[in-house]
This record gives structure tokens, sequence and C-alpha cells, in this order.
């Protein structure tokens, strides 16, 4: 194209008309060009309709100019676009028009956002550092309240406790009474702080009750206690025995998962079966608590635990009963303290069950034999 | 070594609130392009077409490094950086700058200056006169980055682009 003919062309693009009529030649040579600016600016504004803003248009003026303009517009907003991404929130957009504002706007607004969570972060991370103290020290209370595990001469006892989160809404408390070994387990309903309480409440009452009541009317008074002091939707659940030094066990349920008797003389189990209603949710018209008694053998052995053992769920579904009874007799030679450590790794072992979503407590007594006063 | 009349320093600048208290600080782009133009033509009558671009871009050069120590030396976040080079450009209306593309790791810059102090308006000669300007965004990439970058007008006003796009290399 000679000079003469870009600049007519030139000022076609930029709206300036011919002066005078062009000769055929000249004409379609511009008309040429013109075809070609009007294909490379379909190209481009194809592309920046689809959000691509590599291309570029190779012609001069000021429609090449202005969207040269848009195309530095808009790889700026992506840049921009991307720093804010990356959390740089004193990005601004200028001489944008209305763009700019709601640009602006946005990012101001998710500055503020993000400043708001991060200040209810703090705060949360405050409140979680204080429940952790408190609960450090609400665990502290509960185990020393637990106290040491009675050791008298015609059994052997062992517990494993294993709190969901720091404290126990389980608790396993015994005594040794002229009657004989008094024991019992408790699960408040639901865990952490609330139940923890709860599992205190219960060993002082029950120590105070102690030894003036047999087993059923412990549950009674306790239910009669719970009933009067616990919230509407709290209640708990145990089970009592009291073992003497001949083997005479005498056992109440409120509620509770069945004891279980291992007489691993002859390799069987008994099933002792809760018959009395959960503790603190009724104080009236509620069938009365009732106990039974068992012999126990040299050797026999009671387990008592809390729901979050049985809930424990492996591949083929929960432990349950079953399983239950089918690990304590293949580790039935094992002393009751090897047996717990036992059952402590299956609890932990991941490959073998889920992780618990509960307390878990388990106590184990065997009975011994030996006849010696209870101290 | 001769003896220097005006080595530039900020003090070069003056105090305008006590100099220009009517007048105060601003003045007109016409002032400022005849002060520019009227210079080049003059240098480049005495020195040529590419010692003038030289001297030019050297001079933009030492502007820039002169702008980044009074203005950005505390800032060391290149997104700050853009974002006050921004402003200030905008404030002082110099031109309104848009980063469009940063390779921090290898020192590579795209970006563009729209409403061009240098030359926005200018007609078009078919060449690139944003040489001063290219000395400008060079000295400040190049004291930020602490490596020397040397900024290169690819698109111009006066070449028909209507903005003035640069890229910014290792020298």
């Amino acid at each position: 194209m000679t000079n003469c003919q870009e600049t007519i062309f030139q000022n076609i693009l930029d709206g300036v008309s011919p002066d005078e009529e062009l000769p055929g030649e000249q004409a379609n040579a511009i008309l040429h060009w013109v075809a070609e600016f009007n294909r490379q600016l379909y190209e481009v504004l194809k592309c920046f309709s689809q959000g691509r803003t590599d291309t570029s248009l190779k012609f001069r003026g000021r429609i090449a100019g202005a969207l040269k303009a848009l195309q530095s517009d808009l790889r700026h907003l992506t840049w921009q676009a991307e720093q804010v991404a990356k959390g740089d929130f004193s990005q601004r957009v200028i001489f944008l028009g209305e763009f700019a504002e709601a640009f602006n706007r946005m990012v101001e607004n998710l500055s503020r956002n993000k400043s708001e969570i991060e200040s209810r972060n703090r705060e949360i991370m405050r409140i979680d550092n204080e429940l952790k103290q408190d609960l450090h020290v609400a665990a502290q209370v509960q185990q020393s309240f637990a106290g040491k595990l009675p050791e008298p001469d015609f059994a052997a006892v062992g517990v494993l406790a294993e709190p969901f989160f720091k404290v126990s809404g389980d608790f396993f408390s015994t005594f040794v009474e002229s009657e004989g070994l008094f024991f019992m387990l408790g699960d408040a309903s639901g865990h952490g702080a609330a139940a923890a309480m709860i599992t205190i409440m219960a060993r002082s009452f029950l120590a105070n009750v102690l030894p003036l009541n047999p087993t059923e009317e412990i549950l009674r008074r306790m239910n009669e206690f719970f009933a009067s002091t616990l919230p509407d939707d709290m209640y708990m659940t145990g089970v009592i025995g009291c073992l003497n030094n001949s083997g005479h066990l005498r056992v109440a349920n409120a509620g509770h998962p069945p004891m279980l008797i291992h007489r691993r003389a002859r390799g069987e189990f008994e099933e002792v079966s809760g018959t009395g209603m959960v503790l603190g949710m009724f104080e009236e018209e509620i069938e009365p608590y009732t106990s039974c008694s068992i012999e126990l053998m040299p050797g026999d052995r009671i387990y008592v635990f809390s729901d979050g053992l049985l809930e424990m769920r492996g591949e083929q579904g929960f432990l349950g009963m079953s399983g239950l009874r089918d690990f304590l007799e293949n580790n039935g030679s094992l002393s009751i303290h090897e047996n717990l450590d036992f059952i402590r790794a299956l609890i932990f072992d991941s490959e073998k069950l889920s992780p618990r979503a509960d307390d878990i407590t388990v106590a184990a007594i065997e009975f011994t034999g030996r006849s010696c006063p209870a101290r | 070594m001769q003896k220097r009349k005006y080595k530039f320093d900020w003090s070069l600048i003056g105090n305008l609130e006590d100099g220009r208290p009517n007048l105060g600080r601003q003045t007109s782009v016409e002032v400022y392009r005849l002060m520019m133009f009227t210079l080049r033509d003059v240098i480049e009558l005495n020195c040529g077409e590419t010692m003038t671009d030289k001297l030019l871009y050297d001079a933009g050069l030492l502007a820039g490094r002169m702008l980044y120590q009074n203005f950005f030396r505390d800032e060391k976040e290149l997104a700050g950086l853009i974002s006050k080079i921004t402003h200030l450009f905008a404030d002082l209306k110099i031109g309104i700058v848009r980063f469009e593309a940063t390779d921090t790791p290898n020192f590579r810059f795209t970006l563009t200056v729209a409403e061009d102090l240098d030359c926005s308006g200018l007609p078009e000669t078919g060449s690139g006169v944003c040489v001063y300007d290219e000395g400008v965004i060079s000295g400040l990439l190049s004291e930020f980055t602490g490596k020397s970058l040397k900024a290169k007008e690819v698109d111009c006003w006066c070449t028909g682009d209507r903005t003035c796009r640069f890229e910014v290399d290792p020298a």
C-alpha cells in the first residue's frame, strides 16, 4: 500500500471520508485493507468475548488503540483479581467507572468479612483454650474422685477408662463394706463436661448411701435424686453389684447394657440383663428396681462396660456383645489386667475398628475365691 | 571528575509551599511538554538522535530511582509497590498505570500507561517517543528488585497504538 493509500485507509478507520473520488485501483486496495481490518477486528472481539486477551489488532488508529486500551484494562483486572485471590485486599481499580466502584466495593467487603472472620476465629481460639484448660482441671478433679481401686482378698479388680474428650461421662466406683465389694458402673447421657459433672454427683451420692441399702434400693434412691436434680433431657444408666467373699453376687440394673459373667472353668458366658428404668428420667410411676443373685466360682469373672464399647464399629458392623464375648473367650487365660490392656489396644486399633464416638469404660472383677475378711 | 553544579537529590524539587504559596504544586501538561520537547530538540541538534534517547533514558532512570527512594522504599511486596505506583502516577497525573503481567522470579513485567504525560495526544510519528518513561519504569523496578532491569516501549501513542505498553526484562 502506498503512503497515500495508507493515509486514506487510516482516515477511513478513524471515521474520515476521502476528500475526492478515488480511482478504482486505489479504492480496491483500500477496500481490501478495510476487509482485512474487519477480519482481524472480529477475531480480536471474538477472543475478548471468550475471556482471552492474548490477541492484538495489527493496525493503528482510534479503533485499534481503543481495543488495546480495553485489552490492557482486562489484563490488569485479571492481574488485580489474582492479587485479591492471594489475599491482597489493598487492590483498587481506578478510572473504570461503575465497574471500578463495584470491584472496589467487593474487595472492601471481602476485606471486612475476612477481618470479622479472623476476629471471630481469635475469639473462638480464646474460648477454646479456656475450655481446654477448664476441661484439663475437670479431668484432674474427675480422676481424683475415682480414687484407687480396692484390693479385697477374694477378688481382683481392674478398670480401663477412656474419655472421648478429656473428661468422661462414664464412671466406675468401688467400695469395700462389711457386706462385700460394692461396685457401680454408670454412664451419663451424652459426653463431655455436663456428663462428667453428673458422674461426680453419682459418685458422691453413692458414697453417702452405702452401706445402708441393698443394690435395688440404691438405684431407687439415685433415681429420685437425679429426677429432682438433672435437666429434663439428661439421665444416667448404671449397673450396680455387691460381691461377697463367698462368691455371692447381687446385681441391679438401670437401663444399662447387660453385665457379662465369664465362667472360665466351663468356657461359658452369662448375660445378666437390665430390668430397671434409666436413672433420672421419671421420678414416679416406674416399675420398682429389682436385683438378682448369682453364685460365682473361683476364677469366674464379671465384666461391666459402657455402651461406647459395644458401639465400636468394625468391618462387620458393631462390636456388640457377641464380638466382646469372642474377644474375651480368646483371651480367657490372660489376667484381667492383661485383658483390659488388650481391649484398650483394640479400641485404638484403627485397622479393626473405626474411631470411637463415645466415652468407653470397662471394668473386670475376678472372684479369686480366697475367703478373707473384707477391708 | 568535573565539578557538579546540580547533582540531583530530592531537595532540588524545592519547598513548594514556601516557594509557590499562590500557584501551588500544579502546572500544566503544556508546560511539561514544552520543556521536554524543546529540551529534546536542542539536545538532538547538538548530540544526535541516539545520544538524545540515551540521555533522556538515563534521566528517566535517575528519576525512577529517586521516585522509588522518596515514595516506595519501605514497600517490600510487589503487589503493594504496584498499587502505590498506580496511585502516585494517577495523583501526580503522570498517567494511568496498569500492570498486565508480573513474573517476579524471572524479573519480567508488562505494563501499560494510558493518558501518558509524555505522549498521549501527540501526532503519530511512527516511532515511540516515551524513552524518558522507559527510564523511569526501569529505575523504579530496578531499585525494588535490586537487579538491573530495562523497560522497552513496544506500543506507543505516537506509533498509532494509543496506549503505551512497556515490557521489562533483565538488562
